[in-house]
């Protein structure tokens, strides 16, 4: 195939008609700038051939011009296919259309022109109106290059249909291939990508398991059930059992003996217990009777001991009342002496307070007259202060107001030196008494200067020098003279205003009234240290201070007031001595205290002597009378010989009592109280044990009966069967799938290694038309191709995958491929022309060159067109330069 | 005196080889020929039927299923209907039998399990003497009691019994084994045995009805289908005995050996002719073997298909192989798929006989799918 020429409308950028021009047989090179458009111009050829003039899809949208996105982009294409030349012209989007007019034929329109043109290209209808085909694979396009051909479908078919064909037979490769897929498609219904079951196989394998799994529940729910039937049967056995009426009648008899017989033991255990209880009544009365006579005794002699004991003790307590009268004169005689001591303690008291008080009123005397003399003073200070102050003011020459004049007096003389400076200065030497002849602006010049001094001269001025004439002096005109009048014009009046404000005529005049200001100041300062001398150290305040003062001699003036006159105070003695007094009082008092507090033994004794003897006195003669009084009382009630008779007569009644008892246990009945209550409870306890039994069993019985026709209800073996049904229906589903899957497996993998044996055979002459180009570029190097044709590794020294090969020789290799395929199809009689789109890009310049070589060679044979932004690397070629023209 | 004598009914029963529309059917019939026999006692002016066990297949079958067969029968109050527990349904203790007791059986219906006879009709012509099974497998004789059961004298005796009187082939385990010569022993005018589902006479007062619908494709006898119309004449009279078909299905055994499109022909022809008016009825299990040509065995699977949506089960073991010939490798084609098909050839003749087989049927596919493909091997002959 040979592309004549390629013409674009309202496509991306060309949206005027533009022409690719000088395409040809062999090498053909559009080298352009980047953005030029080139990639444009070959998705305009790849849209042309293989996208429908009907399809609206994303490709053919890619097409649109940016700026108007209603446009119907336009390729127009002038080809030939070996002797066939035709001219094509497609629209898309907007009014689509097609017309293929093929020279010496025909015009083919629309549908009828893209099925003539796959027919005479060959290419494969692809979905969605897209067609590709071994184009596809020889036109590369930008970013391409890097990757191998995508030689599916018919492309595929078409390479192999070549290769085929070479070996001069059908190698039945393709047909075997395309039933490997369809059996490995029938396998992937029952088995995943890892090999594992799915669909129906996984499903009968899920379901078998399922069914298997329920099996095993529904026949233990049979066993259990099957348990349940067997513990009914059991229980109803037992319940009849249990439920026997004889067996509970028996045992009823049984109970009511033993109960009989309880009763006898209880009746008699009664008759005991009475005639113990008459032994112990009678031991009562005995013991009674015994013990009043004993307790007579006691009181009879309890009395005699009584009365000696008060004897005695009458005898101790008239000691102890001699004893205490003697102790309780000592203790008054004692008293006696401490309120003798009270009374001197309270006169020598009475004299100390009348010499304090004495004594305090000096104090406050002397105090007051220092406090008046503090007043008088505080006041005169006071009012030198204020007179000092009122001094002060009246001085208006301060120091600030010193400075002031002192800097205006400076300003003022810098003014007149700077004025100077600019003045015309005049000299005179004149003769004596000449100078009156002279004079300076009507002033003689003796008023002005003497007569050899100078005179400066800063203003217009006139010197009448009598009977000579006027001399009239004009100073040079200048702005910084002009000036400098005017400062000391201005400092002047400043110095003068200021002296005026300070009240002096002049500097010297200020100078004095400075220092009269510094005097009075003084004296100010002078008349307030004084004062600060008579100020109390914690007050600062002169007026308060005096107001305290004022304050304390009214106080004092108060107390001297309330303490009164004492005529005698002066006969008094010292303090000191009215101090003594009272001390010497005070001992004498503490000493009579202590005398009279002391503690008094004797009395003490005396007294608790009296007091217990008189206590026990009390408690004995009580306890006689008591005695005495029962005593009398006992025999009046009962003498003593009607309480020996009555001793008598209980001994009788216990000795009766015990023969009675003894008499009683003779007659006891041969029975074990502990074995009849043991007997009774037993039969107790299997009569309740039995009610509670039967109620439970028929309760279990019910509870059973109720879940066991629920359970078979359910129809456990009916359900049984019915899974064991479908356990084997999907293990039979199992069983055929795996089946399956082996046949299936063993069809694959026969039919990939006949399959690939095949493709190995036709795959030989596509590697060795690759093979040539290939070792232009890389010397015995060897590639091994995919029964996609895709090459999957190269070998030079030894065997290198494609993917780690680097990108450069990655793309030269894909690159070669192509070349190959091309001049295989070519040699074929095939159709076959490469376009290469930016490709080459990662590869040196030597390796360039071999490609160069390899390109030129085979651009004998077919056109091969290449579009890159790189002139001058692809000058060297030797190929035709394209150019692109807009209209 | 005339009844029908019935047994093997096992209703419930489930059929694992049957698919779910083959199974519903089967199992539907049999409950429907419950009915078939109610017409054909009347028909018969039978006033009685005896039903030898085995009523139910399952001796825990659902509720529905347990009170499906008593409904039928009470769609039947003129007939006396007459049950005892078979193998399958043992009256043990709270088993199917007292589930029964416990729903209420309609008056026309007894079922014997306390062994006492009682009258077969309210006439009391005939007294039927049960022998029920009481578990599943009983080592003693279950007719062992006729021989004393008081019946009032003149009557007829009629025995009704679930069990084998033959040796099936286990000689040291055969339980639930009846005296061959009861009817004799126990002074019975006939007995009405079950448990064989194929009709059989053992004697001519002793007989087995077999199941009233096949349930099998190897059921011995006639293999069933029938049920038994009994006349007697008095106690000491020869029963008169006369099977009539019930069932409706029928089960057919089969076997070919297949080399040629000749047997196939043939194999469909005797398979289509088992019940040429109505073929839904029969069910059919087939062995073959054989070996087959490429194009015979495409043959073979199109009769295979028809035949399946013909009849109402056709169940196929084995396959023919495909005949390794030489020739046939042509049918391949040349290149690779030949080339496989000689490898799996070469496979299928060689190697353990699972291999075999796997390699026949992969070859044998893929000569259907060659065949079957557009432009394929098969098309272009």
């Amino acid at each position: 195939m040979i592309l004549h020429g390629l013409e674009v409308a309202q496509l991306r950028k060309f949206i005027t008609p533009t022409r690719l021009c000088g395409l040809g047989p062999g090498l053909n090179v559009l080298a352009a700038r980047n953005e030029f458009g080139k990639s444009t111009l070959l998705a305009a050829l790849r849209a042309a051939f293989m996208l429908r003039h009907s399809s609206r899809g994303q490709p053919v949208r890619d097409l649109l011009p940016l700026s108007d996105r209603g446009a119907g982009p336009t390729v127009r294409v002038d080809f030939s296919i070996g002797d066939v030349s035709c001219q094509m012209e497609k629209r898309f989007l907007s009014r689509p259309s097609m017309t293929l007019q093929v020279a010496g034929g025909e015009t083919f329109r629309n549908d009828d022109a893209e099925e003539q043109l796959q027919q005479i290209m060959g290419l494969e209808a692809q979905g969605r109106g897209e067609a590709t085909g071994i184009w596809s694979a020889l036109w590369v396009t930008q970013g391409d290059s890097l990757r191998q051909p995508d030689l599916s479908g018919r492309a595929g078919d078409r390479l192999t249909a070549c290769l085929e064909g070479e070996l001069g037979n059908i190698t039945g490769g393709a047909e075997a291939t395309r039933l490997l897929a369809t059996v490995r498609e029938e396998r992937a219904v029952l088995l995943d990508g890892r090999g594992h079951p799915r669909g129906r196989y996984k499903s009968a394998i899920a379901e078998e398991e399922a069914a298997i799994a329920q099996i095993g529940r529904l026949v233990e729910r049979r066993r259990v059930l099957e348990d349940d039937i067997e513990t009914l049967a059991e229980q109803r056995r037992l319940l009849h059992h249990a439920d026997d009426a004889t067996r509970h009648e028996q045992e009823m008899a049984d109970l009511a003996q033993a109960r009989h017989e309880r009763e006898r033991l209880h009746q008699h255990a009664g008759r005991l217990r009475a005639a113990q209880a008459e032994v112990r009544v009678a031991q009562g009365a005995l013991g009674l009777v015994e013990e009043d006579i004993a307790r007579r005794a006691a009181l009879e002699t309890r009395r005699q001991q009584l009365h000696a004991r008060a004897t005695e003790l009458r005898d101790a307590m008239e000691a102890a009342r001699q004893r205490l009268a003697r102790a309780e004169q000592a203790h008054a005689e004692r008293q006696h002496d401490l309120d003798r001591a009270m009374a001197q303690l309270r006169d020598a008291r009475e004299v100390h307070a009348r010499v304090r008080r004495r004594e305090q009123a000096g104090l406050w005397q002397r105090e007051r007259a220092d406090a008046a003399t503090l007043v008088t003073r505080l006041e005169d200070a006071a009012r030198d202060v204020a007179r000092a102050e009122v001094h002060l003011a009246t001085c208006r020459v301060d120091d600030a107001m010193i400075d002031r004049l002192r800097a205006a007096e400076r300003t003022a003389d810098r003014a007149t030196a700077q004025c100077r400076a600019y003045a015309t200065r005049l000299e005179f030497g004149l003769l004596p008494d000449m100078a009156r002849q002279v004079s300076i602006n009507g002033v003689p010049l003796d008023d002005v200067a003497q007569s050899d001094a100078a005179v400066e001269i800063t203003t217009a001025t006139t010197l009448h020098i009598a009977g000579i004439g006027d001399i009239r002096i004009q100073p040079p005109g200048d702005s910084d003279r002009d000036r400098a009048l005017t400062a000391r014009t201005r400092a002047r009046e400043a110095l003068a205003q200021l002296l005026a404000q300070a009240g002096c005529d002049d500097m010297a005049q200020a100078l004095d009234a400075h220092a009269a200001w510094r005097q009075a100041e003084r004296a100010v300062s002078d008349a307030r240290k004084m004062q600060a001398h008579l100020l109390p150290a914690d007050m600062a305040d002169p007026a308060a201070a005096l107001a305290t003062a004022k304050a304390r001699i009214m106080d004092l003036d108060r107390q001297l007031a309330g303490a009164g006159d004492d005529d005698a105070a002066a006969t008094l003695p010292p303090l000191p001595d009215a101090q003594a007094a009272v001390t010497t009082a005070e001992a004498r008092v503490e000493a009579a205290r202590a005398a009279l507090l002391r503690p008094d033994g004797e009395n003490r004794q005396a007294r608790d002597m009296l007091t217990r003897h008189e206590t026990e006195m009390e408690q004995a003669t009580q306890q006689l009378e008591q005695v005495t009084r029962e005593l009398a009382a006992e025999r009046v009630s009962q003498p003593d010989e009607a309480l020996s008779a009555r001793r008598d007569a209980a001994r009788a009644a216990r000795d009766a009592a015990e023969g009675a008892v003894r008499a009683c246990e003779a007659d006891c009945p041969d029975v074990d109280e502990a074995m009849v209550d043991a007997k009774i409870s037993r039969l107790e306890r299997a009569l309740e044990d039995r009610r509670t039994r039967v109620g439970e069993l028929r309760q279990s019985i019910a509870a059973l009966s109720s879940r066991i026709e629920i359970a078979e209800g359910d129809g456990l073996d009916e359900r049984i069967a019915g899974h064991e049904r479908l356990r084997d229906g999907h293990a039979r589903e199992r069983a055929e799938c795996a089946r399956q899957v082996e046949i299936l497996t063993l069809l694959a993998d026969t039919l990939a290694t006949t399959a690939r044996e095949a493709t190995e055979q036709y795959l030989a002459p596509l590697t060795r038309a690759m093979e040539p180009a290939l070792r232009g570029l890389f010397p015995r190097a060897q590639v091994t191709l995919g029964q996609d044709f895709s090459i999957t590794a190269v070998t030079r020294n030894t065997q290198e995958q494609f993917g780690d090969l680097s990108d450069g020789t990655r793309e030269q290799i894909a690159v070669l491929a192509r070349l190959g395929m091309a001049d295989l199809l070519h040699t074929r009689g095939q159709h076959a022309m490469v376009i290469l789109d930016d490709a080459l890009t990662f590869s040196d310049s030597g390796r360039m060159e071999r490609m160069f070589d390899i390109l030129t060679e085979m651009s004998q044979r077919m056109q091969i067109i290449i579009l890159t932004c790189r002139a001058e690397q692809f000058a060297g070629l030797g190929a035709r330069r394209l150019s692109v023209v807009s209209e | 005196m005339r009844f029908v004598h019935t047994s093997d009914w096992q209703i419930g029963k489930v059929f694992r080889f049957a698919d779910d529309d083959t199974q519903s059917v089967l199992q539907d019939q049999r409950l429907e020929v419950i009915g078939r026999l109610g017409q054909l006692a009347r028909a018969q002016g039978a006033a009685a039927v005896v039903v030898a066990g085995d009523v139910y297949d399952h001796e825990i079958p659902a509720e529905r299923t347990l009170r499906q067969p008593i409904e039928r029968m009470r769609q039947f109050p003129d007939l006396c209907w007459h049950l005892i527990a078979g193998n399958h349904d043992p009256h043990v203790p709270g088993g199917i039998w007292d589930r029964l007791r416990a729903i209420g059986l309609p008056d026309n219906v007894t079922a014997h399990l306390d062994g006492q006879a009682t009258p077969m009709d309210p006439a009391g012509t005939a007294w039927v003497i049960p022998g029920g099974l009481k578990r599943r497998h009983v080592a003693t004789d279950p007719t062992a009691d006729m021989d004393t059961a008081p019946t009032p004298p003149g009557v007829i005796r009629v025995g009704l019994a679930h069990g084998s009187v033959r040796d099936f082939g286990d000689t040291a385990h055969n339980p639930n084994r009846i005296a061959i010569d009861r009817a004799r022993q126990a002074g019975l005018s006939y007995l009405a045995l079950g448990d064989w589902h194929g009709m059989q006479r053992i004697d001519e007062r002793t007989w087995y009805s077999g199941t009233p619908e096949i349930d099998g494709f190897d059921r011995g006898g006639d293999g069933g289908g029938n049920a038994l119309v009994v006349e007697l004449a008095g106690p000491n009279a020869r029963p008169e005995v006369t099977s009539h078909r019930v069932g409706r299905f029928v089960w057919h055994r089969d076997s070919a050996t297949l080399t040629g499109a000749q047997d196939i022909g043939a194999l469909e022809h005797r398979l289509r002719n088992i019940d040429p008016q109505e073929a839904g009825r029969v069910l059919v299990w087939l062995s073959v073997r054989g070996a087959l040509s490429l194009e015979d065995l495409q043959t073979y699977q199109n009769t295979l298909d028809a035949l399946s949506s013909a009849l109402r089960l056709l169940r196929v073991d084995g396959e023919p192989a495909l005949l390794p010939r030489a020739d046939d490798l042509d049918l391949f084609g040349t290149g690779a798929v030949r080339e496989a098909a000689r490898l799996l050839s070469e496979r299928a003749a060689t190697g353990p006989e699972e291999q075999r087989d796997i390699a026949v049927a992969a070859l044998r596919r893929l000569a259907l799918a060659v065949h079957a493909a557009p432009g394929g091997k098969g098309d272009a002959s």
